[in-house]
């Protein structure tokens, strides 16, 4: 019979929550350990595929329709052009500051894109931080925040755009 | 015809602003067309010819345009601390330079050849470590500029077109250039050279040579520790921040489109992160069976039932008022009426309750019967039921009757 790592229950609810397993969780080495097993497993069970990166692991589905990680890479956009606009370095600030949960909102508030903002999820504030925290991306304290690592998938996203239109403008040429 | 040193600099300090115009319109190919230059001369009042035979500072080419000599172009990007850089080809040359003089070096056996070879040694190796730091600073000076914040995506292109030609063009050949994993990299000639020249200081009888090749051994010992210093420049500074400035370009650029268009297909280039919602999954419970039996039971048509009622056990004799009353008449006067109604009731072997005991007690209020009351003086009676606190009673004939 299949021998299942001890953390296998937790391990596969964590992951079907749509949660990222940080490199500081003890599961993040018990998956790498059996990464191939896990592949298998989340692919043949549930047509998922699993994606293990240096610094967290996470599940991406093929058939996904909701607009809640869509409302995520709006709010890191709109935040990280707001730091900008503050003459703040917005890559160290994602990487290392502590968020406060009021200023945050208020920024967002004052900005010129904020008409965004009222069409998205992101304008029930509060849910929308919980649900990330428990999906952690961001690590939720009270009233304060910071950026996990898992943030850099979406860094990576804002790159990937870079690159093709990049590419299209130099087909243009 | 030598050029005279003195007319040369005095040349440059009387018509400063005339080179640094020349310098700056030749500053893209060392070349200047002939009109621009006629047209600069009557500016400034300088004649063509001396700039030509008597300074040399220009020669004029075969298609009748001028070119800035080497020596005037180095000069000029010294003083105004403006280089052009090298492309890493160059770079490469010199580092060829320099091993096929050590090759002749050490093939060598005539002392003057040996001299030469040891003076050509140590100007390239000169000459490229001063290119190598020249060209550190001006791509560490250009990088910083392109840290300065900007505005609109087209900044952001030109900012990640500009790191990415720099590393791949410059950056990364200037790295393999020094790499000392390669065979044939320069560092690892120049410690040839240094571990020869210290060998050949001791070993050599001439003491002019001696002292030559221990100054080769010097320069190329510092030339070791120079090269190291700008790797690390190069590698652990310049090639992180360049990379970084890139990166963050390309992330700023890619969520500027994004927001400028995340409510149209075009937004949607590039799919965002397709992660997985949580969703629960139902499997038949254990107890299922059980719940659906209870669930169905609700439904269930039940046929009438009907229960009769019980006849309730209740002791409904109640004493005869009447004979009692008889019994009480008789025995007037009754010095404490509850006691004898108590007394008399328990004489017909009945369950003494409450009720039975208020059918006889409630005799004290005939109008036969005249009552005089003993308030202070209480007494308890137990009945089958309650426990009664009642007070001594008098007992008469009523005088009107």
């Amino acid at each position: 019979m299949q021998a299942y790592p001890n953390e296998h229950k937790e391990i596969v609810k964590e992951l079907l929550d749509g949660k990222f397993i940080l490199y500081s969780d003890n599961l993040f080495q018990v998956i790498q350990d059996n990464k191939d097993f896990y592949e298998d497993f989340f692919y043949h069970s549930f047509d998922y595929n699993l994606d293990v990166r240096s610094e967290f692991i996470f599940l991406r589905s093929k058939a996904t329709t909701e607009r809640d990680t869509r409302d995520f890479t709006i709010f890191l956009a709109l935040l990280c052009r707001e730091l900008e606009l503050e003459g703040k370095k917005f890559r160290e600030q994602i990487d290392f500051a502590t968020f406060y949960v009021d200023d945050v909102w208020q920024t967002l508030n004052n900005s010129t894109k904020k008409e965004i903002i009222d069409s998205t999820g992101i304008k029930e504030w509060r849910n929308f931080l919980n649900r990330w925290n428990r999906k952690n991306v961001i690590s939720l304290n009270g009233n304060s925040f910071k950026f996990t690592k898992a943030v850099n998938l979406f860094f990576e996203f804002a790159v990937n755009v870079a690159n093709e239109k990049l590419k299209n403008q130099i087909t243009v040429v | 015809m030598r050029t005279n040193a003195k007319r040369v600099l005095n040349f440059l300090t009387a018509n400063f602003d005339f080179v640094k115009l020349l310098f700056d319109l030749c500053k893209e190919d060392s070349t200047i067309r002939t009109e621009e230059l006629i047209k600069i001369c009557n500016e400034h009042d300088v004649n063509t010819a001396t700039l030509v035979t008597d300074l040399r500072i220009l020669r004029e080419l075969p298609n009748g345009n001028y070119k800035l000599h080497k020596n005037y172009s180095d000069f000029l990007q010294f003083l105004f601390d403006e280089y052009a850089i090298s492309l890493p080809e160059a770079l490469t040359a010199m580092s060829n330079a320099i091993e096929e003089i050590f090759t002749k070096l050490r093939g060598a056996t005539d002392k003057s050849q040996i001299s030469t070879y040891i003076v050509g040694l140590n100007n390239v190796i000169d000459d490229f470590l001063e290119r190598i730091d020249r060209y550190t600073q001006n791509l560490l000076r250009d990088t910083e500029s392109l840290k300065s914040s900007v505005e609109s995506a087209t900044d952001l292109t030109l900012r990640i077109r500009k790191a990415t030609f720099w590393i791949e063009e410059f950056i990364k050949p200037l790295n393999t250039i020094l790499d000392k994993s390669q065979t044939k990299s320069i560092i690892n000639t120049i410690s040839l050279i240094s571990a020869y020249a210290n060998q050949r200081k001791f070993e050599e009888e001439d003491a002019n040579l001696r002292r030559q090749f221990s100054k080769l051994y010097f320069n190329a010992l510092n030339a070791d520790l120079d090269i190291n210093q700008q790797i690390k420049k190069l590698t652990r500074e310049l090639l992180p921040l360049l990379d970084r400035i890139k990166t963050n370009s390309q992330i700023q650029m890619g969520f500027y489109y994004f927001l400028d268009s995340y409510d149209n297909p075009e937004g949607y280039i590039v799919p965002v992160p397709n992660l997985v919602f949580a969703s629960r999954q139902y499997p038949c419970s254990t107890i299922f069976e059980k719940e659906v039996t209870m669930f169905l039971e609700h439904f269930r048509e039940s046929t009438k039932t009907f229960i009769e009622d019980e006849v309730p056990e209740i002791d409904q004799w109640l004493p005869d008022t009447e004979f009692f009353k008889e019994k009480l008449r008789n025995n007037l006067p009754v010095d404490n009426f509850y006691d004898w109604c108590y007394q008399a009731l328990n004489e017909e072997e009945i369950k003494l309750d409450m009720m039975k005991y208020s059918a006889i007690a409630n005799l004290i209020f005939e109008k036969e019967f005249d009552a005089e009351f003993e308030i202070e003086n209480r007494f308890k009676l137990e009945l089958d039921d309650v426990i009664l606190t009642v007070p001594k009673v008098n007992l008469y004939a009523s005088i009107s009757k």
